[in-house]
């Protein structure tokens, strides 16, 4: 299969992030830099669990509205702010018409959707918010970001399960090429630590039981791997193609230069055991790119922590870049940040290949021998010239972000 | 319940300050349809006050609206 170069040079000139790891991008990526987990024992109720969970000042939203946004997109909101802060970007003095909003989210405001509707089953019908559906729809989340910034452009909410937060930035990569919109706030958020999703993902066997040690419970690519800690939070970046950021003398922090996407069109919940639907993701990324397999020097892993997960990207990265750049999984530290993972990782990856610095993979003791990759226990210093962001989400599908240097 | 404190909880549920005086009608003051349900469930749930939504919608002012929690 061969995949088309698409001219597209986008600059990243904001970030925002508010995760388990930090609130604000520099607090995060120091705590991933310096690899220490946030998870911790979750609510015991109504299975046992762990979660990996943002605290933030919900007054700095603003006065207090029983109309609120859903936690999710709370958090989708303060990231926002500082991402169009980080850009230099006032909203007052732009022209709302050519920005676009594309966001993901797995689930929206699921907390707002299963409170309404235990209200809706204790207490009846009038107990009911008048704003509970349009809180709950996952579309809310780009919908309030588009209020709140008067951007009139195109407003989507992506959903490719825990690869939305990349699809939304691949998403945002050609509303820029196809001439669609000016700026992009690009990103993903999720706040899904909510019984209904817990024991959901509890009955599919996906859930980390390492409850003795909470903050080594996931351990990517090591051999006592068990499943994945749920984290909540949100990743926003300010996209532009790159002369509109150069013309107006913004600060360009690193650039998306290519996108891949693909399906593994197998199972609602098993990767494609063979990889192929990963492999051409991955392949599209780099032919999009327009740089070569060898060109690569750091991968952000999905590496979720699962044992069937990490074995199959494991051995997709060992085939396609056998000269071994560094891998890490950042998930360790925030947990699965599910729909807004790609996201979160893309802001990462950008602070990566910005500062040279391989994040490591905490919790990694004991590498599992069918893993043929390096990866790094400790931060590395290291000139990052191509980096990938790597994510997947259930149903198999698949995406890819190809990110360099500004 | 006072006048004081059904204006904060207007305030709460989005509606201007200024514009809640005491002669404004509903529709000044931006007592919408959803604004009306969502008053209502508001008074329900924090102040456990029962004011249906019908009675909300026949006041025609918000002294009406004081005089009708006033009274619970």
């Amino acid at each position: 299969m061969t995949f088309r170069r698409i001219v597209q040079d986008v600059s990243v000139t904001g970030l925002g992030m508010l995760t388990p790891a930090g609130d604000g991008w520099r607090t995060g990526w120091e705590r991933v830099r310096d690899g220490q987990p946030t998870a911790v024992l979750g609510p015991l109720t109504p299975v046992p669990h762990l979660a990996c969970v943002v605290d933030f000042d919900s007054a700095r939203l603003g006065p207090a509205r029983s109309r609120k946004p859903d936690r999710c997109t709370q958090l989708a909101l303060l990231a926002a702010r500082e991402a169009l802060s980080d850009a230099g970007l006032e909203p007052a003095r732009w022209n709302g018409a050519r920005v676009a909003v594309v966001m993901g989210s797995s689930y929206g405001g699921i907390e707002m959707l299963e409170s309404e509707h235990r209200a809706l089953l204790e207490k009846g019908s009038k107990a009911v918010s008048p704003y509970a559906v349009p809180t709950s729809l996952s579309n809310s989340v780009s919908a309030q970001l588009s209020i709140e910034f008067a951007a009139m452009g195109p407003s989507l909410t992506v959903n490719t399960a825990c690869a939305s937060g990349a699809t939304a930035i691949g998403t945002a990569l050609d509303l820029l090429a196809l001439g669609r919109c000016d700026i992009v706030l690009a990103g993903g958020a999720e706040a899904a630590i909510t019984p209904f999703n817990i024991v959901g993902l509890e009955r599919i066997g996906a859930l980390s039981h390492h409850f003795e040690d909470p903050a080594r419970a996931v351990r990517p690519f090591d051999v006592g791997r068990d499943g994945l800690v749920i984290g909540e939070g949100a990743g926003v970046l300010v996209l532009e193609r790159t002369a509109d950021a150069r013309a107006r003398g913004a600060k360009v922090r690193g650039r998306i230069k290519g996108f891949g996407a693909s399906s593994d069109a197998y199972h609602v919940v098993k990767p494609g055991l063979n990889g192929a639907g990963l492999t051409s993701a991955v392949r599209e990324a780099l032919a999009r790119a327009g740089v070569l397999p060898e060109d690569v020097s750091y991968i952000n892993a999905h590496g979720t922590g699962t044992q069937v997960g990490d074995r199959v990207e494991a051995a997709v990265l060992a085939e396609l870049f056998p000269h071994r750049p560094p891998v890490s999984s950042t998930k360790a530290v925030t947990g699965h940040l599910m729909g807004a993972a790609g996201a979160v990782e893309a802001v990462l990856t950008v602070l990566a290949v910005e500062q040279g610095l391989v994040p490591p993979t905490a919790n990694l003791e004991n590498l599992d021998p069918a893993v043929a990759l390096d990866i790094p226990t400790k931060c590395r210093e290291e000139r990052l010239q191509v980096a990938l962001s790597v994510s997947a989400g259930f149903g198999g599908q698949n995406a890819v972000l190809a990110i360099a240097p500004a | 319940m006072s006048f004081d404190e059904l204006k904060n909880i207007m305030i709460s549920i989005g509606i201007s300050e200024p514009d809640i005086q005491l002669d404004a009608t509903r529709e000044d003051v931006g007592l919408d349809s959803i604004a009306v349900v969502e008053l209502a469930l508001v008074l329900r749930r924090e102040k456990g006050l029962e004011v249906t939504e019908e009675e909300i919608k026949a006041a025609g002012t918000v002294a009406d609206v004081a005089a009708l929690v006033a009274a619970r």
